[in-house]
């Protein structure tokens, strides 16, 4: 019987043509604001979140103890603080949704000696089995770490210096080594009583990073070569019990556990940062532009439903007599409701899958133009930028609008609904109008 | 067919103390004050009045399309004043059968979907339905006129598809508003005696509001309304017993009238 009452409305509709197509091209334009401004706020989420880095940098969790201070000193004792410790490091195991915890602990001192030019980094010793978990990759050499292996970050190469040259007052220019292919020495110093005795420690280095992580300028040891010179260094035996780790980097099993864990780590009372919550502050930041650019679409998509309104009280005006006649031939109210709706419902749906094609069309349109802009400026060095356009058009791949099915799927139900939001009062009006009424309305 | 069929009431429509007010501003109208009448199963009833004297109006609150002021209606053993919506289109659908002066055909539907029509609210299946209606047309002499829309045809044609959409659900009772009142005097006879021998061959109740006397010479039984009241009842001629020299100038006409 729906389908029989779906097939009236379908012949109602086809009555006055021109009335359709221009009460369903302003649930078009309506479904085309809402879809191409929600696109856009897709589009400049993406390019936003392209320009953070890569994926691996969203499950990091950087923990660290929590100095927080009030206005009125410490809120804590310094002692009670949670600090880095091997027992702490155990217990963040426990968190659900992680994937790793990396403990790490720097050298404390050392330079690097290629021949006669100097350079420096910081020397991170971490746990080798740990080191797929640091999301890093080797462009030469793969990712492992012995005795007296180093890895060494992108740029610890950049700056090297000859210390004589610079002590007679010469040239000071950096020079560039490559140490992986380079053989080079740390120089450790041990500062006792009198002159500091010097240790030469010849290094391998076993891996070159790819570029673009926080650790460009850091080198890599094993943690028990660096707590190794660090006795020797310090001159102190280093015991597990007091044994305070510099930083340690909590990595979740995804991005959506990100925050889960970065939640029970602060709960446990360390700090906790990483670009997970930064990226969790730009969606929210997005999805609040979302709402509102949505609703700017949403205001052409009411001005629209009073459109729908308007056409099908007129249709039922038009139709009253069909309506009494519907009635006296044994039609209920529910079935002249569900014709009306059904018209409505079809008019919202008209105009929402036009709408919908018409988002796709224009989506091309300007993303194409777009990328050949693009293409033009990147061509001639300026790094693909466009002046008109807030961003680096470069970034986002050409892609200003992104309609995911999703957003065209709800474009669909929202203006359907719409249509049948607006037709619901006259039709509730048709349905309830006294068939003797209705047969006789001039 | 031409015997009567078993099975149906006695008294077909009975109305008791019928009444219906209408408020205009502060003025009472009474378009119908008291009016009782008893119409028997398989009775041709020509209900007659100047405009405005409620004939009309009680026409409509028999058929279950206006609901009284006051007074109990009984149609079909029925008593439809007391129906609620659905029951009351359940009624409509299933006892009677209208036919109106303007026709009321859905001008998008052809003359087949307009007779099938009321099988949709009936719930009745597809085939079935247009089966029905393939049947009924062919009766009424349409059978190369299904495919066309209201538009194509000429008054008498939608007025003999009117008919056949009546005569859809099987209805004890048709009710006829003027339903010659926009056809030529010729097509509307044509109309009248399709409407006199659904009364005369298959034994439906008939009830025609007319101003037209010519129409109402079609009836057994004519009542005559006026401001409301019931002013005139007269029974013309006994059921099954047609009057002698009532129609004796349209026998044998039939088919040359037939479009």
């Amino acid at each position: 019987m729906f389908y029989e009452l779906s097939m009236l409305a379908v012949g109602n509709l086809g009555r006055a043509r021109a009335r359709l197509i221009m009460t369903s091209a302003g649930v078009l334009v309506g479904t085309t604001a809402v879809i191409l401004l929600v696109a856009l706020t897709f589009g400049l989420q993406r390019a936003a979140e392209s320009g953070i880095g890569n994926s691996s940098a969203l499950t990091e969790i950087q923990v660290y103890p929590n100095y927080s201070f009030g206005p009125s000193g410490p809120e804590q004792q310094p002692e009670e603080i949670p600090q880095l410790t091997v027992e702490a490091v155990q217990k963040f195991w426990q968190i659900p949704g992680v994937a790793a915890v990396i403990p790490m602990t720097n050298l404390q001192g050392g330079e690097i000696q290629a021949g006669r030019l100097q350079g420096y980094a910081q020397i991170i010793g971490i746990d080798p089995q740990l080191l797929p978990y640091l999301g890093v990759t080797a462009t030469q050499g793969s990712l492992s770490l012995e005795r007296d292996e180093v890895i060494i970050g992108a740029h610890v190469g950049d700056y090297f210096f000859d210390p004589d040259a610079a002590a007679d007052g010469g040239d000071f220019q950096p020079t560039l080594v490559n140490l992986f292919e380079t053989d080079f020495r740390l120089n450790l110093y041990q500062y006792g009583s009198g002159t500091p005795t010097q240790r030469r420690v010849q290094v391998d280095a076993t891996a070159l990073l790819a570029e673009g992580t926080s650790y460009d300028y850091a080198m890599f040891m094993a943690l028990s070569d660096v707590l190794r010179w660090n006795e020797w260094i310090t001159g102190t035996k280093i015991e597990p019990k007091n044994f305070r780790y510099d930083q340690v980097l909590v990595r979740a099993t995804s991005r959506e556990t990100t925050v889960p864990v970065s939640d029970a780590l602060r709960e446990m009372g360390y700090g906790a940062g990483g670009l997970g919550d930064y990226i969790n502050q730009l969606n929210q930041f997005f999805s609040t532009m979302r709402l509102m650019l949505g609703g700017v679409g949403g205001v052409a998509l009411l001005v629209a439903a009073f459109g729908v309104a308007n056409t099908m009280t007129m249709a039922i005006l038009e139709r009253t007599k069909e309506i009494g006649l519907m009635k006296a031939i044994g039609a209920t109210d529910r079935d002249v409701l569900t014709v009306f709706l059904i018209e409505a419902g079809l008019v919202g749906l008209a105009g929402g899958a036009a709408g919908v094609g018409l988002s796709f069309l224009l989506q091309n349109l300007i993303n194409q133009g777009i990328a050949s802009l693009s293409a033009q400026q990147g061509g001639s060095g300026q790094g693909g930028g466009i002046s008109f356009l807030p961003i680096d058009t470069s970034q986002i791949g050409g892609s200003l609008f992104v309609i995911p099915p999703e957003l065209a799927a709800f474009a669909l139900v929202l203006a359907t609904t719409v249509g049948l939001a607006a037709g619901l009062y006259p039709a509730l009006r048709a349905a309830r109008l006294p068939p003797v009424i209705a047969l006789k309305m001039e | 067919m031409a015997e009567r069929r078993n099975g149906r009431p006695q008294i077909m429509i009975a109305c008791r103390d019928l009444s219906k007010w209408f408020e205009l501003g502060e003025q009472v109208v009474h378009a119908l004050d008291g009016v009782s009448v008893q119409i028997p199963s398989g009775q041709f009833v020509a209900i007659m009045g100047p405009s405005g004297s409620g004939k009309s109006t009680l026409l409509y609150m028999l058929g279950g399309l206006d609901r009284p002021t006051n007074g109990d209606i009984l149609v079909s053993e029925q008593p439809t004043s007391q129906l609620g919506g659905e029951d009351l289109a359940a009624f409509r659908s299933r006892t009677i059968g209208f036919i109106f002066q303007a026709f009321h055909l859905v001008p998008t539907l052809t003359a087949l979907e307009n007779v099938a029509l009321p099988g949709i609210f009936a719930g009745m299946g597809r085939d079935e339905r247009e089966q029905r209606a393939f049947r009924l047309l062919e009766r009424l002499e349409l059978a190369d006129r299904i495919d066309h829309r209201p538009s194509q045809l000429s008054g008498g044609q939608q007025q003999r598809v009117a008919i056949a959409r009546a005569l859809f659900n099987d209805p004890p009772i048709i009710m006829a508003d003027e339903p010659t009142g926009a056809l030529d005097s010729k097509t509307g006879q044509t109309v009248m005696r399709m409407l006199r021998s659904l009364c005369t061959r298959q034994g439906k109740t008939v009830l025609v509001v007319t101003h037209d006397p010519g129409v109402a010479s079609y009836a057994d039984r004519v009542v005559q309304l006026r401001d409301g009241h019931i002013v005139d009842d007269r029974t013309v001629r006994v059921i099954g017993q047609p009057i002698a020299g009532q129609l004796p100038a349209r026998a044998g006409q039939e088919h040359e009238h037939a479009e």
